[in-house]
């Protein structure tokens, strides 16, 4: 029966994928890549009960940290094109909505 | 007994299995970035937690601490999702989009990014390093 | 030294609930040390206050969570109705007045508006917080202020902090 469970999160992963592939704004990327990262903590957990494997939780715990980190980092870095914070001026550059 | 719970907790995982499709669908279908998030938020808190609460029925809060873990993973993911999804929606915003709306009219609150009253300073810095 | 003394306690529950060995002395001690060490870092980072560590409000947290979650499910229903429905969504962006005094208060109210799904708080400016909702309805829910009563309530049990700490001036920094 967490064969059933990890069917579903697995079509939510390729729905999720699909809508970072097709974007438009980078915005849009983030959260799909975000909302992955959550099912794929669901798999690793799915999994780890499929093949009787308890350690499994501990690499999906890892895993969701890392996830909200990595998302805070992206965003961080699509905003200042740096990971230390706002810094040196960017040049101008032409922006119509959002990057894309 | 054990048959209950194996029906019990096959009924959650598929319900929260349908909740993270929809939160996929939703993703796919929503007009704009601001409405998506709100779909992928159906996974990350009602999808990912009937899914770990399934597999508690079937864990149990044992002295393998298995269980302990899944309540874990379920406490991390209620206080880093929404988080996540607030920075999200901020930076969208302080970068220009504007939420999608049925009739096509702004909304009537906004950011007011020209409002020199703001005492926000990491807003202030994200503006201005955006606008140069 | 309460906030540091709890959060070592916190930490070090957290690392023998992870570890499962409670009877090997290695990593029990390499256990006190890594406790140690964050709570160090924390001190470091001025972190111990009681927002960084609200061992006041936990207690008051969990009496306030079953009532969250029930709402968590009820709005999950409801995004769930629109996702098979596109054509029921309305979204709206606004601000909502929030009674909340200090900001750990605002920031408990703020993270359970987001976590409902529906409802996101974009912006805590004052006493209003700026909230993109998917449907008109979720948003008078909020204007009915049921959420914000019961966050008062959590937020409650705070000592309210003294009138100098909130006039630091964010953007020198504070110390």
């Amino acid at each position: 029966m967490e064969a059933t469970a990890s069917v579903f999160v697995l079509v939510t992963m390729a729905l999720a994928l699909a809508r970072a592939v097709r974007g438009p704004t980078v915005y849009d990327r983030i959260a799909a890549v975000n909302a992955f990262g959550t099912m794929t903590v669901l798999v690793l957990v799915l999994v780890g009960f499929l093949t009787d494997r308890p350690e499994f939780e501990d690499i999906a715990l890892l895993y969701g940290l890392i996830n909200f980190a990595g998302t805070i980092a992206v965003l961080k870095f699509v905003k200042y094109s740096s990971l230390a914070g706002p810094q040196e001026p960017r040049p101008a550059a032409p922006r119509a909505e959002g990057r894309r | 007994m054990s048959l209950v719970l194996d029906i019990l907790s096959w009924a959650l995982m598929v319900t929260g299995g349908v909740f993270c499709l929809l939160s996929g669908v939703g993703l796919l279908r929503f007009p704009d970035v601001f409405t998506r998030i709100h779909a992928a938020s159906l996974g990350d808190t009602l999808g990912a937690g009937l899914i770990l609460l399934g597999l508690l029925l079937q864990a149990g809060l044992g002295a393998d601490l298995v269980g302990i873990k899944l309540v874990l993973i379920l406490v991390f993911l209620l206080f880093t999702s929404p988080v996540a999804t607030h920075a999200l929606v901020q930076a969208a915003l302080l970068d220009g989009l504007k939420p999608w709306t049925r009739d096509g009219r702004p909304t009537e609150g906004s950011l007011n990014p020209d409002d020199p009253a703001e005492d926000d300073a990491f807003i202030r810095d994200a503006r201005d390093g955006g606008r140069r | 030294m309460k906030h540091a003394l709890s959060l070592f306690v916190g930490l070090y529950v957290l690392w023998l609930l992870l570890s499962g060995h409670w009877d090997d002395p290695l990593l029990l001690g390499l256990g006190v040390t890594s406790a140690a060490l964050t709570v160090f870092v924390a001190w470091r980072m001025e972190g111990l206050d009681h927002e960084g560590v609200p061992v006041a409000v936990v207690l008051r947290a969990l009496a306030y969570w079953p009532w969250l979650l029930w709402q968590i499910v009820l709005s999950n229903l409801a995004v769930a109705r629109c996702v098979l429905n596109p054509d029921r969504i309305a979204p709206r962006m606004t601000w909502v007045p929030v009674s909340q005094s200090t900001d750990l208060g605002k920031v408990i109210l703020a993270n359970s508006i987001t976590l409902t799904p529906g409802t996101i708080s974009v912006q805590v400016d004052g006493g209003h917080i700026l909230v993109h909702a998917l449907e008109p309805g979720s948003i008078h829910d909020l204007f009915g202020g049921e959420m914000d009563r019961r966050a008062d309530w959590v937020e409650g049990s705070l000592d309210r902090p003294a009138q100098a700490d909130r006039t630091t001036d964010p953007t020198t920094g504070g110390a």
